[in-house]
Parts: C-alpha cells; sequence; structure tokens
C-alpha cells in the first residue's frame, strides 16, 4: 500500500482526503493511473499532457525529491507520496 | 438585476444592482485563481470562468448558480503531447449560439483557439488557425503569447474573428475551417521602417464587432485606434485626436454604429492615463472626433484598464464598467457622462463582464 498526500486545496476540489492509501501499485505511472481511475480528472490537475508533473507542484517519494524524467519509479509498498505546491503564486 | 463580474489576479468578486446605483458586493469565489475572463449563457442560466491556477493549470469552469459553485471544468484544453507549445492560461470565452445549445470558444495562451460543441464538457483545438503559414511569426507581448479576442459576426454566424497579440486579427468565413489574415492597413510600430505593415504580426489589443452596421470593426492596436467597415479588408486610423494612441480595450455602442468607447494609456512606459487622471473617451462620429469622459473618475491614477475590463451593459442609457489594475471598480449608467466608484482594493482586475438578468436563480 502506498499513501498519497495531496494539496488541501486539490483534494478540496475533488471532495476527497488529502491523504488516500492506494493498493497495486508498482511504479508512479501506476499511481497517476490509480488516482484518475478514483478521481476522474485528477491526473490532468496534475500533470501536463506529455505527462510531466505541473511545473509548480513539487513531487517527493520518502523524503526523495523526484523530478518528471523519473515519473517510471518504482514505488514499494508502505512508502509515502507527497506532491506539493511549490513556492510560486505570487 | 445586473450582474458585474469582475475577473481579478485572485478570484472573482460580483457586484449585484436592482438598479445600477445601489450594488451589493458579493463574495469573493474562485479565491486565488486568476480569472482572465467570464462569459455568461443565459439560456441555460451556465456562467463561464477563465481560471487559470498557477499549480493546476488552466480550465473552463461552470456554475450554473451565479459562481457560488463551481464544477472542475470539461477535458481536452490542451495541446497534444508531441506538440511543441503547451496551453498555460484560457484569455478569451465566447458564446456562439446565444439562444441554441450552447458552442463555445476558448482562446488560449499559447495563442490557439478551442471549441467546445456540448456546452464545455469536452474541447477540441480549431487546429487550422495554428496551421495558418503566418503561425510562424506570432510571438509573445509583455503579457504573454495569447488569442485575446473572439467574436461570432452577429450579422453571419459562419463568420468568425480571433485576434492574438502579437499575431493580428484573422477571420474566417466558415466557423473556422479556414482562415485569412486581415490586418493590411494596421500598423506595427515595433519593426522597422519599410517593414510595418506586414500580412500577420500585429499587437492588436482588443477588436470589437458592430451589432447594428455588418462588417464595422473597431480595433484598439498597440499603437492608434482603428476603424475598419468591410470586415477587416481596409482600416482607418481614427487615433489621432486622441490624448494617446495606446490603450487596451475598445467598446463598441450596442445600438450607435457611430459610437465606440476607448480608455488611451501612456504608450511611454507607465502605462497609466495621460494626465494622471482616468478617462474614457467616446466618438458619436465613426472615430473623427472623441468626447473626454472623466466625471467622477480619478485623479493622481496610477493605474491601468487591460484589454477585457472595460464592457457595457445593453440597457438604455447604456451602462458602462471599468476595472483597474490598482483594484477599483467604476460604473456608469449614463453612457459615461458621470461615473461612480462601485468598489476599491481588489486585486488587479483582469476582466468586467456584465450579466443581466438573475444568474442566481
Amino acid at each position: 500500500m502506498i499513501t498519497v498526500h495531496l494539496p488541501r486545496d486539490l483534494a478540496a476540489e475533488f471532495s476527497c482526503r488529502d491523504t488516500l492509501a492506494v493498493d497495486g501499485v508498482r511504479s508512479l505511472n501506476e499511481l497517476w493511473a490509480a488516482l484518475d481511475h478514483r478521481h476522474p480528472g485528477l491526473g490532468r490537475w496534475l500533470r501536463e499532457p506529455d505527462g510531466a508533473m505541473r511545473r509548480h507542484l513539487s513531487l517527493f517519494v520518502n523524503a526523495q525529491r523526484v523530478r518528471w524524467a523519473d515519473r517510471g519509479t518504482v514505488l514499494e509498498d508502505g512508502q509515502e507520496v507527497w506532491i506539493l505546491r511549490a513556492v510560486s503564486g505570487g | 438585476m445586473t450582474v458585474v463580474m469582475v475577473g481579478t489576479y485572485k478570484g472573482l468578486f460580483r457586484f449585484a444592482s436592482p438598479d445600477r446605483v445601489h450594488w451589493e458586493a458579493l463574495g469573493p469565489v474562485l479565491r486565488g485563481t486568476s480569472v482572465h475572463t467570464t462569459a455568461y449563457h443565459a439560456p441555460t442560466g451556465t456562467l463561464f470562468a477563465a481560471a487559470n491556477s498557477v499549480f493546476y493549470g488552466a480550465s473552463v469552469r461552470r456554475s450554473r448558480d451565479g459562481g457560488e459553485t463551481w464544477d472542475r471544468g470539461g477535458e481536452g484544453l490542451a495541446y497534444g503531447a508531441d506538440d511543441p507549445e503547451r496551453v498555460t492560461a484560457v484569455w478569451s470565452l465566447a458564446v456562439a449560439d446565444e439562444h441554441g445549445p450552447g458552442t463555445l470558444y476558448a482562446g488560449v495562451e499559447a495563442s490557439g483557439l478551442f471549441r467546445s460543441a456540448d456546452g464545455g464538457d469536452s474541447w477540441a483545438e480549431v487546429a487550422a488557425l495554428r496551421r495558418h503559414p503566418t503561425h510562424e511569426v506570432w510571438d509573445a507581448g509583455f503579457g504573454g503569447k495569447c488569442l485575446h479576442t473572439i467574436a461570432v459576426d452577429p450579422h453571419d454566424p459562419e463568420v468568425l474573428y480571433v485576434a492574438a497579440s502579437t499575431g493580428g486579427i484573422y477571420r474566417s468565413g466558415d466557423r473556422g475551417d479556414t482562415w485569412t489574415p486581415v490586418n493590411q492597413g494596421i500598423r506595427a510600430e515595433f519593426m522597422p521602417e519599410g517593414q510595418q505593415y506586414p500580412d500577420a504580426g500585429q499587437c492588436v489589443h482588443k477588436f470589437g464587432l458592430s451589432a447594428v452596421q455588418a462588417g464595422r470593426i473597431w480595433l484598439q492596436n498597440h499603437g492608434g485606434v482603428y476603424r475598419s467597415d468591410d470586415a477587416g479588408r481596409h482600416w482607418a486610423r481614427i487615433s489621432e485626436p486622441l490624448p494617446d494612441d495606446f490603450g487596451f480595450p475598445v467598446v463598441p455602442h450596442p445600438r450607435r454604429a457611430d459610437a465606440a468607447f476607448v480608455v488611451p494609456l501612456t504608450s511611454t512606459l507607465e502605462r497609466w492615463y495621460p494626465e494622471e487622471r482616468l478617462a474614457v473617451h467616446r466618438t458619436d462620429d465613426g472615430g473623427q472626433t472623441w468626447t473626454r469622459l472623466d466625471a467622477g473618475l480619478p485623479e493622481h491614477a496610477y493605474s491601468g484598464v487591460l484589454r477585457d475590463a472595460f464592457r457595457s451593459d445593453t440597457q438604455d442609457p447604456l451602462g458602462l464598467y471599468v476595472g483597474t489594475t490598482n483594484g477599483e471598480l467604476f460604473a456608469s449608467a449614463d453612457e459615461g457622462a458621470s461615473w461612480a466608484r462601485i468598489a476599491e482594493r481588489l486585486p488587479r482586475i483582469l476582466s468586467v463582464q456584465v450579466v443581466e438578468g438573475d444568474p442566481f436563480a
């Protein structure tokens, strides 16, 4: 099971909790697909059409920052994924 | 009821009035999100907002209760994964079938045009526009590379106009299947001498179609106000009497063919009002002469009015609504003869839209 932490405003938009438990995923790509299946449209809010994370969002897996090029990153049971709003917004 | 929808850099503010004199401020919505523009489809009571989140991207969100609650927008408002450009913001909206099922157009940054035939559930690019050979000369102005104006010809629903900055004004006679740049006669003063009248690449700031005279277009260029009486084939520069030729919005009078309104700004880098006093200018003779309208507007004003932040209603006498970059909103219920401040201390105002009727019903 992977634990995913979403920004609170994003969770509110999708009427879900900001901490989600996701079973049966082994990579970030599978995680995105699972999140989008559970909350249709969520993937579009997180990523560009080419799969890159949106420019002003940050992604951490077990406290390590993951760049968009690493989106095939393997996930293991018990890991935590944080999606954070970057220091942006004016 | 008249409701003024004020899109700002940090959310949508709404002001409602039963008589255009007494205004009630309703709470801000879409908080923290940049609202570049809004549109209202009266038959379905749907309010559309070009909602651009710095974190989650661009969207056209919909409200059926006057802005109290919003959906998350439809799908497809993006260029393809292999496209060299990305959709980073929605700048413009147009409802094509006022009395029909609700065909919508959205103009985006990087400049391009999308259409929805299902009221905004799904979007597809009007791809012929970016495939036009002149697309290669389009570039970003200071505000970004944006398609900021869309208009369906009120006299011919097959005819569609758009304008991009930079890029210029384009006309389609077949609802977007093919396009023709109609910039001849509009000066691109930022180009070298001898190259200032290109087919495309002009920095058109805004245009508006006359609702009463077919083929008449009013246009505020980066430098100069222009009028065309033949659907853009020829243009006449009409800004000589104005205190400056720079500005963003232009508002045609909805009933009088020879009347239109502009807000000149200084063409030097301040980009605030000539003589440091906010003033609307109205022509009643097709642009030969202009009347300065500033009763009730502030002096010592060091702000500007952006391209979508000036609108009229359709009532008689005509109501006018102006939002400034320092967050002030002014209204006139007498065609600009006198003005009153409706709001102040709002975020930077990007857009003003007028809803006539009751969007909260």
